[in-house]
């Protein structure tokens, strides 16, 4: 019964929408559609795709970072999953992303089922740190893992002829709708799962969890639910990376850095709302497309974007931890005339 | 036939023992009072039965069924519901969402979730709050919305951990109404801990004493007011002697 429930919800919510908000979101979709036929540059579409793929990435670690209150640092290891076994895949079988995706998602959610289980006996900063160590023995492993290449990385065979079925083209616009489709569909999901149990059951965990507890909540298990959601959002992400850049390596994939991109996002966006990550993604993502064009060569300025997330950091916890959503609701708030 | 019956309860916290072999049985419909003073081990009690904290020693048993030492979220979907001492409500949620939650605990549907949380809310005389957001609702109104949100579970045993302390006089009396009509209406076991003598005295079927940990007496509710050990225990040794001479 879940499909006809995204749709009930999907259409509410659509319903409402302010007029102002309905024309703001329509036209947002609209462009986005149309953008590859608008005549910009390759180089602006590289962003475009960008924004999606780190929307995507951001929104699956909402369901955990945000409507689950546990600050996961470690989301690149289920990224990384999925990356390497759509390729893996590919290279030793010849299977198509189609169906790689799938099991990559499949052996992410397992895997975040192994690690979650004793990780959400940890609570607030140790659970933060206990991702980032996940992700660095595994990234140990895989950069020593002979068989799938260690540190050397992979490269994807490339197809002789464009090819639907192994999502290989001359132009990087066909796959430009196959990020669409991820980002359209990862918001339709989260939009349900916002509204549904699990999505309220994860906010009152967050807010108190003894009385969660005594609320007939499992805690263990909604983090769980929450966790193989951001998992499996992760991995499909990760398989979209593999295909588009064709080339993967440890570092690339599962960086701490990375993990801290995805969930600086979703946090600046405002972590626990719905267009939170989007917002983060819109702001990041040029953000460090800039820093690397302008910045990129000189060797002094390394790090520099890292000073600047620090600095976005403390900026966000200072000033309003719900980010720029919470400073649009003081808005909206103070226009209305309501207390804060 | 008895609704929960905890036997030779035994709660040590190092060397401290914050319940000594207590026993007691509940009737299915009852009220049941437990008093005592600060630190007698009341609250201690409330959180072995519910799961909050483990039992060293002895059983507790709900509807026929042991449930010692199960998890909290497992007692409370088996039909126990609490409230808090300090009141722990969900602040960034509103009154409607926090007693969703609670309707959570049978229902599967948002939209069911929703309906039961209104009538309950109806019930509670808390309907035209839904809107707010917990965290802008005086205590009083805080521990009512607890208790709505207690009830959305649809427990058999609700138990309430002191929820008339620090109401006024006026809210005091709204609160035993509404405890009335919880259990008369909705025909719910009641088991209260008070530390409010008036309150508690009236309210309650059958009370039981706790003093440092152990059950020092039980019984009516005009019985134990006049039990010396009681008077002692509250009021000191000294006072208790006093009066008898």
């Amino acid at each position: 019964m879940v499909m006809p429930r995204f749709l009930t919800y999907l259409i509410r919510d659509v319903r409402s929408f302010s007029v102002p908000a309905r024309i703001v979101l329509g036209g947002g979709l609209l462009f986005l559609c149309l953008m590859p036929h608008l005549g910009f540059s390759s180089f602006f579409r590289t962003v475009v795709i960008q924004f999606l793929l780190f929307s995507f990435l951001a929104m699956g670690w909402n369901a955990i970072g945000g409507y689950g209150g546990q600050i996961d640092i470690g989301l690149a290891q289920f990224l990384a999953i999925g990356a390497y076994t759509s390729t893996m895949l590919l290279v030793w079988w010849d299977v198509p992303p189609w169906f790689s995706a799938p099991v990559g998602m499949l052996l992410a959610v397992a895997w975040c089922v192994i690690i979650g289980y004793p990780l959400f006996a940890l609570k607030g900063h140790y659970f933060a740190i206990a991702t980032i160590a996940a992700v660095l023995v595994l990234k140990d492993l895989f950069s020593n893992w002979e068989l799938i290449h260690a540190s050397r990385g992979v490269h994807l065979p490339l197809k002789q002829a464009p090819s639907l079925l192994y999502l290989q083209f001359h132009t990087n616009i066909p796959l430009y709708y196959v990020v669409l489709a991820m980002f359209l569909g990862g918001l339709i999901f989260l939009n349900w799962f916002r509204g549904d149990r699990l999505g309220y059951q994860l906010r009152a965990v967050k807010e108190n969890d003894e009385a969660a507890k005594s609320l007939g909540i499992d805690i263990r298990i909604a983090k769980l639910k929450a966790y193989a959601i951001a998992a499996a959002f992760a991995a499909l992400g990760g398989s979209f990376h593999a295909i588009y850049t064709m080339y993967i390596d440890p570092e690339a994939v599962m960086s701490t850095e990375l993990s801290m991109q995805i969930a600086l996002m979703a946090m600046l966006g405002g972590a626990g709302t719905l267009w939170g990550p989007i917002i983060g993604a819109a702001i990041l993502v040029p953000l460090d497309r800039f820093l690397g064009s302008a910045l990129g060569g000189s060797k002094s300025l390394q790090g520099l974007d890292l000073m600047i997330y620090g600095a976005i950091i403390m900026i966000l916890a200072a000033v309003e931890p719900r980010g720029i959503m919470g400073i649009l609701q003081r808005i909206t708030r103070a226009v209305r005339g309501d207390r804060p | 036939m008895s609704l929960l019956t905890v036997a030779n309860l035994t709660k040590a916290f190092g060397g401290l023992v914050a319940n000594r072999e207590v026993s007691f049985t509940l009737a299915e419909g009852e009220i049941l009072g437990i008093i005592g003073p600060n630190g007698a081990g009341k609250t201690c009690l409330f959180n072995c039965i519910t799961g909050f904290l483990q039992v060293d020693t002895g059983t507790v048993h709900f509807q026929g069924r042991e449930i010692t030492n199960q998890p909290p979220h497992a007692i409370s979907r088996s039909g126990i519901a609490r409230t808090f001492q300090l009141v722990r409500a969900m602040p960034d949620m509103t009154v409607l969402e926090n007693v969703m939650i609670g309707a959570f605990c049978r229902l599967e549907h948002t939209d069911a979730a929703r309906e039961k949380a209104l009538d309950v809310l109806r019930f509670t005389g808390l309907l035209e709050k839904r809107d707010v957001r917990a965290r802008e609702l005086p205590i009083a109104i805080q521990k009512r919305m607890e208790l709505a949100r207690a009830l959305a579970t649809d427990p058999k045993l609700l138990m309430l951990d002191e929820v008339m302390s620090g109401l006024t006089g006026q809210e005091t009396a709204e609160a035993v109404e509404l405890l009335k009509r919880i259990h008369g209406q909705c025909e719910i076991t009641l088991l209260l801990i008070e530390h409010v003598m008036e309150v508690i005295m009236p309210l309650s079927h059958r009370v039981i004493v706790l003093d440092q940990g152990v059950k020092i007496a039980e019984g009516l509710p005009s019985e134990i007011a006049n039990t010396p050990r009681v008077i002692e225990a509250y009021l000191g040794e000294k006072y208790a002697r006093s009066q008898k001479h």
